[in-house]
Formats: C-alpha cells, sequence, structure tokens
C-alpha cells in the first residue's frame, strides 16, 4: 500500500519540485532590492542584464542555430535611437524603444534575408553578421550628426516618463520584468510549432526543407524576434549608463557578452542564458574586487576560467545537466 | 575522421598547424611594429581583416592568401586615400561583405563541404 | 493521367551529364523502383524531383502541377517528399519531436499532428522509443525515423533513397514489409534501392539508370532479363534473380 502510493507520488513529485524552486527563486527575486546593499543591487542589476541579453540571442543562436556574431547591431540600433530620439527630439524612451525595436527587426530581416538567400551557413554567417556591426560602428563613428566618435549623452531628467530612475531598485525591476517575460517566452517558444522549425532547422536544414518547413522564413522570423529584443536590451543600456558611444553599442564586447552565457550556460534552452549568467557576471564581478589590483590578474584567471568551462562542458550546463538526466538536449 | 581512418594523427597535424599559424602572426605582429604602435587591443582590427583576406582570397587557398591581401591592402590604403576619418575600414568590409555574398568560396578557393 | 511525370530531364556538373534527358512517369498506387550502378545519376534525379537542383532542360510534372521554380518544402507541401541516402535525422531531437516536424509542415493543428506522429511511429515500429533522442537510435532504426517522418507530411508521392542500406537480412524483410504496405495507405513510391531481393520482390516496376539514361522500364522479371541491364551490371544476374 505504502509503495503504491510512492509510485505514485513519483511522478507528481518530479513536476513539484521545480514549480517550488521556481517560486522561491521568484519571490526572492523580487524581494531582494528590500534586503541587498546597493552594490548587490548593481551586480544583480548586470547579471540580470547579462542573463536578457544572452536570452536574445538564444531565440536565433540557440533554438535555430544561426550562430549571429554580430548582435552589436541590433543593440546598438536600440540604444541610439532610443538616445538619440530622447535627447535631440524629447521623444519618452518609453516608445523610443518601440522604434529601436521596430528598426532593428527590419535590420535583422535584411541582414537574414541577403545571407539565408545566399546560403551563407556556419561560420560565414557568423562573419557577414560581425562585418554589419563593425561596418555600423564604423559609419557612426564618422557620422557627426549622430555624435559621432564622442556619443551621445542623455540629458539627466529622472522620471517614470523619462525612463530615468534615481534609484536602482526601479531599473532592478525592469530588467527583472524584462528577462523573466523573454524566458516565459522562450518556454512557450520550446513547445511551439515555431520552436519546433526553429530546431528542426538548426538540426538539419535540407531536411527540414524537404519535410515542408518554410527554412527561410523560419530563420527570418528568428532573427527579427531576436534583433528587437536585442535592440530593448540597447535601450535598458543606455537609460541605465546614460551614455553611449560606437563602440559601447556596435564593438565586438556586446557580441561576445550576448553569446558567452549560452556558452556556459547551454544554447537553446531556456534557462541557459540565465545559468551562464549567474556564474558569470559575479563571478568576474568578484574577482575584479578581489584580484583587481594586481595589473589584470582578474582577466587572465577569468579567461582561464572560460576554457576550462567550455572544454568541460561543451554543452553548456544545462545541457549537461540535460544529459547525466538522460534526457535528450 | 577520413584522416583519421587512413592513419594521419588529426590531433597532431591540428596542433602544429595551429602552433604554426600563431607563429606566423606573431612574425607579422613583429613586423609591422614600426608603422603601429603597441598597445595590448592592437591586435583586435587584425583579427577581422585576417578573416576577410582568407575569405576573399579563398579558404584552403594560399595564392588566395596572397591575393587578397593585397586587395584588401590597396583597398585599404586607396580608401584611407579618399575617405574620411575612419571610412577606410568599410571599404574593407564592404568588400568582405560582397564577397561573402557572391562568391563565398573566394577568389581561388577550394570548395568546402557542408 | 500519371501522378508523376518527368519529362526528358537534363543536369550538367561542369562537363559531366548526371542526367541525361530522363523521361519517365509514375502512376498513382505503383511502387516503381529505380535502380543502376552507383554514379548512374539515381539520387541527381531525385534532387531534381524534389526540388533541390533545378533541371538545365526538361520539366516535372506533379499531380498535374509544373514543379518548376518550387522550393522543396512547396513541393511537399504539394505532396511529394523524399528521404535522403545518408540519414539526416534531427540529431538532438527526440524521435517524437522529429516526426511531429513533418506532421506539422502541412498545416495541422498541434493536437492532429500528435496524432498523425504517434501514428506514423506505430506503423514503422517505433513507437516504444518516442522519447529517445534520434542520435542515440541504431541505423536500423534511424532508417525508420526517417520513413516514419516522411510519412508524416501525409505524401501522395514518396521518394525513398536507399533505405536498406546497411541493415541486416532481418531488418531488410521488415522494411520490405513496410514498403510493401504503403500503396495501401495511399502513399505511391518511388525507390532508390541496391538490394535487389527487396527490389524485385516488392516493386511492380523497375526503372534502370545508366550513366544518367533510362535505359530499361517495365515489370521487374522483364528487366532482369534485359541484356543492357545484365550489361551496366557487368553481368550479376545472380544478384537480380
Amino acid at each position: 500500500m505504502a509503495e503504491r502510493a510512492a509510485v505514485v507520488d513519483a511522478p507528481r513529485r518530479a513536476r513539484v519540485l521545480p514549480a517550488v524552486v521556481a517560486g522561491t527563486v521568484l519571490v526572492a527575486a523580487v524581494a531582494a532590492p528590500l534586503v541587498a546593499s546597493p552594490y548587490v543591487l548593481r551586480v544583480l542589476i548586470m547579471t540580470l542584464y547579462g542573463a536578457y541579453l544572452a536570452q536574445c540571442w538564444n531565440l536565433v543562436g540557440g533554438y535555430a542555430g544561426q550562430f549571429s556574431f554580430g548582435h552589436a547591431t541590433f543593440f546598438g540600433i536600440g540604444a541610439y535611437t532610443t538616445a538619440l530620439l530622447f535627447a535631440r527630439g524629447g521623444l519618452t524612451p518609453w516608445l523610443g524603444m518601440l522604434v529601436g525595436a521596430a528598426l532593428a527587426a527590419a535590420a535583422g530581416g535584411v541582414i537574414g534575408a541577403l545571407s539565408f538567400r545566399y546560403g551563407l551557413r556556419g561560420p560565414y554567417f557568423g562573419l557577414v553578421t560581425l562585418a554589419f556591426a563593425e561596418v555600423c560602428r564604423i559609419v557612426v563613428t564618422n557620422w557627426r550628426a549622430l555624435g559621432g566618435a564622442m556619443g551621445v549623452l542623455v540629458p539627466l531628467r529622472p522620471s517614470l516618463a523619462t525612463f530615468q530612475f534615481p534609484e536602482p531598485w526601479a531599473y532592478y525591476y525592469v530588467i527583472l520584468a524584462m528577462t523573466a517575460g523573454l524566458t516565459a517566452a522562450a518556454v512557450a517558444l520550446e513547445r511551439s510549432r515555431l520552436g519546433l522549425f526553429m530546431e528542426a532547422v538548426r538540426e538539419d536544414v535540407d531536411a527540414a526543407e524537404a519535410l515542408g518547413v518554410d527554412t527561410t522564413r523560419t530563420r527570418l522570423v528568428a532573427m527579427g524576434a531576436s534583433a528587437a529584443a536585442t535592440a530593448l536590451a540597447g535601450t535598458f543600456y543606455v537609460q541605465f549608463f546614460s551614455y553611449i558611444d560606437p563602440h559601447l553599442a556596435f564593438g565586438i564586447d556586446v557580441s561576445v557578452a550576448a553569446i558567452l552565457p549560452n556558452i556556459i550556460g547551454g544554447a537553446g534552452t531556456a534557462l541557459g542564458p540565465l545559468a551562464g549568467s549567474v556564474l558569470l557576471v559575479p563571478l568576474g564581478e568578484w574577482m575584479r574586487a578581489y584580484l583587481g589590483g594586481y595589473r589584470g590578474v582578474h582577466l587572465m584567471l577569468y579567461g582561464a576560467l572560460l576554457v576550462v568551462a567550455i572544454m568541460a562542458l561543451p554543452h553548456g550546463l544545462v545541457g549537461a545537466v540535460r544529459r547525466w538526466r538522460g534526457r535528450s538536449r | 575522421m577520413g584522416a583519421a581512418l587512413v592513419g594521419v594523427d588529426v590531433a597532431r597535424i591540428n596542433t602544429f598547424t595551429f602552433g604554426l599559424g600563431a607563429a606566423c602572426a606573431g612574425m607579422a605582429g613583429a613586423l609591422i611594429t614600426p608603422y603601429l604602435y603597441t598597445a595590448p587591443h592592437v591586435g583586435h582590427v587584425f583579427l577581422l581583416y585576417g578573416f576577410v583576406v582568407v575569405v576573399l582570397g579563398g579558404l584552403g587557398s594560399f595564392t588566395g592568401a596572397l591575393a587578397g591581401g593585397l586587395l584588401i591592402g590597396v583597398g585599404e590604403a586607396l580608401g584611407a586615400a579618399l575617405l574620411p576619418g575612419s571610412l577606410k575600414e568599410l571599404v574593407v568590409y564592404g568588400i568582405f561583405i560582397l564577397a561573402l555574398l557572391f562568391r563565398p568560396t573566394g577568389l581561388f578557393g577550394v570548395r568546402q563541404r557542408g | 493521367m500519371s501522378l508523376l511525370a518527368v519529362d526528358g530531364v537534363t543536369r550538367r556538373f561542369g562537363g559531366l551529364v548526371a542526367v541525361d534527358r530522363v523521361s519517365l512517369q509514375v502512376h498513382a498506387g505503383e511502387v516503381v523502383g529505380l535502380i543502376g550502378p552507383n554514379g548512374a545519376g539515381k539520387t541527381t534525379l531525385f534532387h531534381l524531383i524534389s526540388g533541390f537542383l533545378r533541371p538545365d532542360a526538361g520539366r516535372v510534372v506533379f499531380a498535374g502541377r509544373d514543379l518548376a521554380g518550387l522550393r522543396p518544402f512547396e513541393i511537399c507541401r504539394l505532396g511529394l517528399v523524399r528521404t535522403f541516402q545518408i540519414v539526416r535525422p534531427f540529431a538532438e531531437l527526440p524521435v517524437e519531436r522529429n516526426v511531429l516536424v513533418g506532421a506539422l509542415a502541412r498545416g495541422a493543428t498541434m493536437r492532429e499532428a500528435q496524432r498523425t506522429a504517434q501514428e506514423c511511429l506505430a506503423f514503422v515500429g517505433l513507437a516504444g522509443r518516442a522519447q529517445a533522442p534520434a542520435r542515440d537510435l541504431t541505423i536500423s532504426d534511424q532508417r525508420r525515423l526517417e520513413l516514419a517522418r516522411a510519412l508524416a507530411t501525409r505524401p501522395r508521392l514518396l521518394l525513398l533513397d536507399e533505405v536498406m542500406a546497411g541493415l541486416t537480412p532481418r531488418e531488410v524483410e521488415g522494411m520490405s514489409e513496410l514498403v510493401r504496405q504503403l500503396p495501401a495507405r495511399g502513399v505511391t513510391v518511388v525507390w532508390i534501392e541496391h538490394v535487389m531481393r527487396a527490389v524485385m520482390r516488392v516493386c511492380t516496376r523497375v526503372i534502370v539508370l545508366h550513366h544518367g539514361e533510362k535505359i530499361a522500364d517495365g515489370p521487374p522479371a522483364q528487366v532482369a532479363r534485359d541484356p543492357r541491364v545484365v550489361d551496366a551490371y557487368l553481368g550479376e544476374v545472380a544478384l537480380l534473380a
């Protein structure tokens, strides 16, 4: 009798446990600003921001398998659109970010259309996206009207309407909402028809095409959605730091930052970018704080840890956990 | 895998080739020092240019790399002469994007599988 | 009217003529074998019919519709699906989701598609391995998966490319039986195969390609005795028995 209860309970426990964990994490996340010091809060904000940016890339790079090395293009478009529309035109960033997202989606569509139509795959696709990001950086650097190399300084007028807050906790809740929302979207994607088509395209484009999947459209949708979401990350950055310049917006650091947590945490999973960011951002911050005095030792150590992590966990942390539990990917 | 099956020590060849490439890059860096200042991040732009040259010339072809290098070098110099500021880099990236779109195998490239 | 009409289709690669003015017809309900020595142009012909390659000359008409300029996924949605010579499973996805891709692509709802997927998996005998990642399957099971996936698109015409390669005699029997049942399910089959035993027993008609040209087209027994066919296979009459 007790045996039977145990057998029935096991699957129920398997469903309840993740829900309990998720609930606890969510409650803790919402309550964090009440107990955290300003410094810790800042680290949390940067962690969530890193997770959000990585999740954006995950849509097209993890699920659809299109390895973009130029996500900075979309980030920069979002950042500059918001900054310029506000600084020069007085448009509230809440609307400016929608404009930025639309422009970025269009850019993603153009880059995608060119690449997929000309059959660019794998490293070639990555290089084209990288080239576009660099082109943006150079063009903006040399365009005085857009601020040139000096960038754009966003005037400080804190209020809800201007998406500027004197206290960090407001930024925290914004980025928390963004990250939670995008992650929920990723979970929904995994269960949807579009998500399955994206994964099929990732695994084998020709086989997917032979089975009736419009692979070009699928990849374009992934690119557009990813680009739009990335633009919002650019907006958040500008609102948080009140400054943007071509290197910060379109530089390779941004593109790398979008990819790295996915490699470490596990691309193509909803939690991968989150896990990756949670591992990387506080670690990087901690190392800088405690080892930063020794002339960049913290960076060397960080780099070394990255190499070890990639060698040990080729499918990322979440991928490794899944394989250990016997499930696919 | 085909190479491994016929007795080629793939890991050793890979390591050796990578090392050789690194040595060449190091030599190039040393040679260009009189023309460029020395700082940790100067290599960044050459990273990208390296990709551009190789793709333009064609992966797997030494002649291609030479031809690509010359083309990019001349292209950049012309760009610097004709265009203001750092726009000369646009010439390089422009050539790159066009090459990738219209001739991804490069000028002298060996067809790659997949 | 024929289900598939290939008319004077030609394809060159540089100086090599891979497919040379091939014409053939397939009628609903047939199981047509497509045989020929390696390099005869059989798979190239499949690429041309299914939209992965454009013919240099000639037409392909399926169910009265000229397929010129259509992309493979559009051709699939018209009811013509092909498998690949080397299995191409969606390796990281579970078996069931592999088949689901095929079931969904023609516009079914998720619920309908899941039913179709389960049914196709049951047909090929993979129902028990529905959650296993495709990369963990044996070659025999991967070929069954390839078949299930194609069937999930509810095709009218199925182009099977060497579905028996690498199978043991027992597995060949199993697969032959599956192919034999296809016309009863409303699926007409054109089948590239090297395992002659299976072709001769299951096919209603056999077409032979050699150096890109069609050299024979008729019932299996007749084709097996055709001197040109025997010559192309260098006298391996025993194989064709």
